[in-house]
């Protein structure tokens, strides 16, 4: 797309599905968002990260995987949200390589929510604040 | 599938079954019924919770809200309350044993709980990388709205209206600043944002730029609209690579966009941003030497006016606005002037971004509104401080702001109530420090930081920093002297008038903010040697030892006991302490608080090891009495009045110095408090005996039975031929409640009731009894009642368990046993019944604001009302001086609450001669306090009198110490705390047999061995420095 008009603004807004919400039919069922602010990549964010696209590869699953910024608690960082479709996002907090296997296991694939490491729910898909 | 508006979930599990949970699904079935609301609240039955000690549990969804001991005649309440109403019905709460009152809300973390969203509201939800996520949260409609239906000055009063203040620090009015760039003439104009965020622990900038990069340009390009340029640059410090690498990124993407660049939106203006990377000089903050900087000249501030605003930037008109601010705008514009002020206070509008870090739960990033007060912040979202430590103060602002003490922890973030209390709002930095923060080290740290980081411009600052610095070294190498803080208020004062540019203008806050209030830690640090929080190591040779207050070598003794040399031990403690049996038992054991150890695993048990030194040698172990010959006492006598932990020590410290010392003691027992307020299953009385014989044998002379004001007065002491006089009376007079109903037979003082009980006077067995209070003085009044029989002792506190003033181990003790806390609740009034007591009405109370005290004040809830059946009522909330005839026409002067004026360090009277200490001075009411209060006042006399006034050595004169290796070697393993037997919580009922059992001697050297000796080859060096002093 080249230089914008006011009007293609809301085309854009119309079509685009924020990282960390779930709105349109289009979305996959499942994302997963892994937050790389600078202090969730000192904590090991991008071991997580990789991790995870090669346990998405090798088990061949079909969900978004995005990455956003530094929610604000970071010394519980690498930080990973899980959203499913018409459930409460998940955000878990102190991610390792092991656990985002087992996450990826137990809460993407089965539904699932890992209690332990659950650094909080959100009521609903929305950000905080709105 | 139905749905409901409410979900009430009654806890169907074992335990909640027992307690009852059948009656209340019952009870609430029954009442939803009633008020017809069936079809939209739905009942169900669950597994057990887990939580079964505080069955029955109702959790109610969708808020969460958690339930606890809910009995069939409270369902009415909530269901009309919560469920009818949608109020919470804020008495039923679960109340977290552990702290902080009551969570009504469960699987939510307080953290992002109380925040409020707005500038960093996409951070963490969009991908800062595509600037399609930002335009899908409205992103760029604010510049949209600006360039299609807003002049330049309609926009500068929408910014100005919504009354935003720059978010860097200072808190200029950001529209105001426009403004004047937008009048200023120049054909070429700038607007540049300040992203050299320097301040130790602040990083909300970097997170704003990594998180949301496209609003930061949004909000320049809406500011250059506003102001006219068409050139806006960002400074940015290179040491944030990855938000230089979001920002090209988004840059470029928008300049795709045509969001930046030529005819944006086909309208005729134009901007474009570029990206300066700066070195990460502090100075370079201040805006004329980033704007030096920029030019490619030093980074060196000049002085204003002009302000950058008419002359910046290649001396063109230049708006310079922080990240946060620049971040902000475009949410102004989209939701309107009247939406943001209508957040915060008068003002400040708004919400600001703090970085919480320190020692604190949640370290992170925060937004709150203006006018959150600060506890808020650091007890709702910071979750408070870790591993059970005390909150000390917060330094907000960082190294330009100042230290906000906890009686200050209500006040609102706002800039003009910040700076009242010598603090800023800086660009957000808060660091959070606990009780082992020392003040004057924190001072000196961010001094060191400012004097290092003066760009070398101006004489005050350059210089001024530098002496500050080094007076503040000197101070906390034991170096201080008389004078230095004066002289640090004056450099402060002078440096902040003269300095050329916020960094030297703002440096001496950190000093100046600390001195005013932790001038004590200062003073301490300078006249005693000694640093109250154990940081500053030239001061001392162990923590241990630098805590207590009488200064007991406790690395030493434990070196010794863990060697097996029992018997020095025992002597080592006599040096200082003449009551070794009584403080192993009843200390409150300061010294482990600051153990090292703990860092580890566990503090050592120092207590009880002193406890085992005494014990070895005067049960087990043949006795060695400490001082070979009993001490001549050929000095001028000195009277002490009062046979307490001070008076004794005294009287023990003085007779080792040749003065023949009389005590006398009102009471008919020896020992004051010891022997009449601690009850016997914590302190036998055969040791108080031994401890107070061993004081006698050096010609100790006690007698009872004489009260000083009435047998005799203080001139009558001086006409028997005593020199000094030291009083250490105590405070024997409980406080009363102020509520109806005290007058009732059957409402006994707590101190009272301890006291009568002890000297034999029989306690009629009654059935119930409620004891008021969170003291020592309450637990023990309660755990002797129990041991009296009584069924059921309540314990009645208006605050909650974390914060009972009573020792942490007694309380466990007293809940084992099976006092019934009620905890958040206040006595209303006292029921009787022919003259007796027959039950005393209570209130719940919340948790409010916070008050002097740093802790939350609990305020009434009103409909709370609550009775207990009983029999007996003992208020146990608080105790005065009972001076009786005493002091009148002594000379003696009184304060106002009844303490004794001493000076806090000689504690003289303003009587010549005459001493005062322990409980009645009004200072810490603690046995080891009042001794160091007794052994010091000795010290004191002796001068008086004519001697050196030195009672023992600085130096260790107990040989062979310094020789003991430590037993941990360079590897430290982890090695639980050993625990002293107790006794069985069935044999403790009907009789006052010692509690706590001590350690064996197996169990004694194995905890001694796992001292880290802190005190190792330190013994010289200290030697060598208290030669210099």
């Amino acid at each position: 797309m080249g230089k914008l008009n006011i009007e293609d603004l809301q085309k854009i807004k119309d079509r685009v599905q924020v990282t960390g919400g779930m709105r349109s039919k289009e979305d996959k069922d499942i994302k997963v968002v892994v937050h790389m602010g600078t202090c969730g990549i000192a904590s090991g964010a991008r071991k997580v990260m990789s991790e995870l696209l090669k346990i998405v590869e090798d088990k061949n699953l079909d969900i978004e995987i995005g990455q956003s910024g530094c929610i604000g608690i970071c010394d519980r960082e690498p930080i990973v949200s899980v959203i499913r479709k018409n459930e409460p996002q998940v955000r878990y907090g102190k991610v390792t390589p092991e656990s985002i296997a087992e996450i990826v296991e137990s809460h993407v694939i089965g539904g699932k929510v890992i209690d332990k490491y659950v650094l909080s729910h959100l009521p609903d898909n929305k950000a905080e604040g709105e | 599938m139905k749905r409901y508006r409410s979900t009430v979930l009654v806890c169907g599990g074992t335990g909640c079954v027992a307690a009852g949970s059948l009656k209340v699904y019952e009870e609430f079935l029954k009442e939803i019924r009633k008020f017809k609301l069936e079809d939209e609240i739905n009942l169900v039955m669950t597994g057990c919770n887990g939580i079964c000690d505080q069955g029955p549990v109702i959790i109610v969804y969708p808020e969460g809200t958690f339930y606890s001991r809910i009995q069939v005649e409270n369902v009415a309440r909530i269901v009309e309350e919560h469920l009818l109403k949608g109020r919470v019905a804020k008495e039923f709460l679960y109340e977290r044993p552990e702290a902080d009152g009551t969570v009504p809300v469960f699987n939510e973390i307080g953290f992002f709980r109380s925040q409020h969203k707005v500038t960093r509201k996409n951070c963490g939800v969009i991908d800062p990388r595509k600037i399609d996520e930002y335009i899908a949260v409205d992103g760029w409609q604010a510049l949209a709205k600006v360039l299609k239906e807003m002049t330049q000055e309609q926009v500068i009063e929408e910014v100005k209206n919504a009354g935003l203040r720059g978010r860097g620090g200072a808190g200029f009015p950001t529209g105001l600043k426009w403004q004047f760039c937008r009048q200023a003439k120049g054909d070429q104009k700038y607007i540049m944002c300040n992203a050299d965020e320097g301040d130790p622990g602040a990083f909300m900038d970097r997170s704003q730029l990594e998180g949301d990069p496209q609003s930061v340009l949004e909000g320049m390009a809406i500011g250059a609209y506003a102001i006219g340029a068409d050139k806006g640059i960002i400074y940015v410090r290179a040491e944030y690579p990855l938000a230089i690498e979001l920002l090209t990124n988004a840059i470029d993407q928008a300049r795709e966009y045509g969001l930046l660049g030529e005819n944006i939106f086909g309208t005729d203006f134009s901007f474009d941003i570029e990206i300066m990377m700066g070195a990460g000089a502090f100075v370079c903050g201040e805006e004329t030497a980033l704007m030096r900087s920029v030019e490619g000249k030093r980074g060196e501030p000049r002085p204003r006016p002009p302000f950058p605003a008419i002359a910046g930037l290649y001396e063109k008109p230049t708006v310079l606005n922080n990240v946060e601010t620049l971040g902000t705008i475009p949410i102004i514009i989209r939701n309107g002037a009247d939406w943001y002020s209508s957040i915060g206070t008068e003002k400040s509008k708004g919400t600001k971004i703090f970085s919480l870090t320190g020692t604190i739960v949640n370290n992170g990033l925060v937004e709150v509104d203006m006018g959150t007060p600060m506890g808020d912040i650091i007890y709702d979202i910071g979750g408070g401080i870790p591993n059970g430590k005390q909150f000390k103060s917060v330094q907000c602002g960082g190294p330009s702001g100042g230290c906000i003490p906890k009686q200050h922890l209500d006040t609102p973030i706002d800039y003009d109530e910040l700076n009242a209390l010598g603090a800023i709002m800086g660009s957000g930095g808060l660091v959070v420090m606990n009780e082992d923060t020392c003040m004057v080290d924190t001072a000196r740290f961010f001094l060191d930081f400012v004097q290092d980081e003066s760009c070398g411009k101006c004489p005050p600052c350059r210089i001024g920093t530098k002496r500050m610095l080094e007076i503040l070294t000197r101070i906390t190498e034991g170096k201080g002297k008389e004078g230095d803080i004066e002289e640090l208020e004056n450099l402060g004062k002078l440096i902040k008038e003269t300095a050329l540019c916020g960094l030297g203008q703002t440096a001496p806050n950190p000093v100046l903010s600390t001195i005013r209030f932790f001038r004590d830690e200062y003073e301490a640090h300078i006249k005693e040697k000694r640093c109250p929080a154990v940081v500053c190591g030239s001061l001392f040779r162990a923590p241990c030892e630098h805590t207590c207050p009488v200064g007991l070598d406790a690395a030493g003794y434990v070196a010794l006991i863990g060697n097996k040399k029992f018997d020095e031990a025992f002597d080592l403690i006599l040096e200082r302490n003449p009551l070794p049996g009584i403080c192993g038992r009843v200390c409150t054991h300061p010294c482990e608080s600051k153990c090292r150890r703990a860092m580890i695993d566990e503090p050592i048990a120092i207590r009880t090891l002193k406890r085992f030194a005494y014990d070895y040698a005067c049960n087990g172990g043949k006795r060695t009495p400490y001082l070979s010959e009993k001490p001549v006492l050929d000095k001028d006598p000195v009277a002490v009045i009062g046979s307490g932990p001070a008076g004794l020590t005294c009287a023990y410290q003085l007779a080792k110095k040749g003065h023949p010392v009389t005590i006398f003691e009102k009471l008919p027992v020896e020992g004051g408090m010891l022997a009449v307020g601690i009850p016997e299953y914590r302190l036998p009385r055969d040791v108080i005996k031994s401890d107070i014989d061993r004081i006698k044998e050096f010609g100790v002379e006690i007698k009872t039975g004489v009260e000083i004001g009435k047998d005799k007065s203080i001139d009558d002491l001086y006409k028997e031929g005593f020199k000094a006089v030291f009083i250490g009376i105590g405070t024997q007079k409980g406080w009363d409640l102020g509520i109806e109903g005290e007058s009732l037979k059957g409402v006994y003082n707590g101190l009272d009731f301890l006291r009568d009980f002890n000297l034999g006077e029989k306690m009629d067995g009654g059935k119930s009894a409620a004891v008021i209070g969170g003291g020592n003085a309450a637990i023990d009044a309660s755990r002797t009642l129990l041991r009296l029989g009584y069924e059921n002792v309540y314990l009645v506190y208006r605050r909650t368990k974390s914060e009972m003033p009573a020792n942490e181990e007694e309380i466990e003790e007293a809940f084992k046993e099976g006092v019934k806390p009620y905890f958040l609740a206040a006595p209303l009034k006292i029921e009787g019944d022919g003259g007796k007591v027959s039950s005393l009405v209570c209130q719940r109370m919340s948790l409010g604001k916070f008050d002097r005290s740093g802790r939350r004040r609990p305020e009434p809830v009103e409909g709370t009302e609550f009775e207990l059946q009983v029999d007996m009522v003992i208020p146990a909330i608080g105790q005065e001086v009972d001076a009786g005839k005493l002091f009148d026409g002594s000379g003696v002067e009184v304060s106002d609450r009844g303490w004794i004026k001493v000076d806090k360090y000689s504690y003289a009277t303003n009587r010549e001669g005459v001493f005062a200490g322990g409980d009645a001075v009004g200072e810490e009411a603690t046995v080891i306090w009042a001794m160091k209060t007794g052994m010091k006042a000795a010290s004191e006399i002796d001068k008086y009198l004519g001697g050196d006034g030195i009672l023992v050595d600085a130096v260790r004169t107990s040989a062979g110490i310094d020789e003991i290796k430590p037993l941990v070697g360079e590897e430290v393993e982890e090695q639980a705390r050993e625990k002293q037997k107790m006794l069985a919580l069935d044999s403790r009922t009907g009789n006052f047999d010692e509690t706590e059992l001590g350690f064996d001697v197996e169990t004694a050297v194995k905890e001694a061995g796992r001292c880290l000796r802190c005190d190792f080859g330190r013994e010289a060096e200290l030697a060598r420095r208290i030669q210099q002093q």
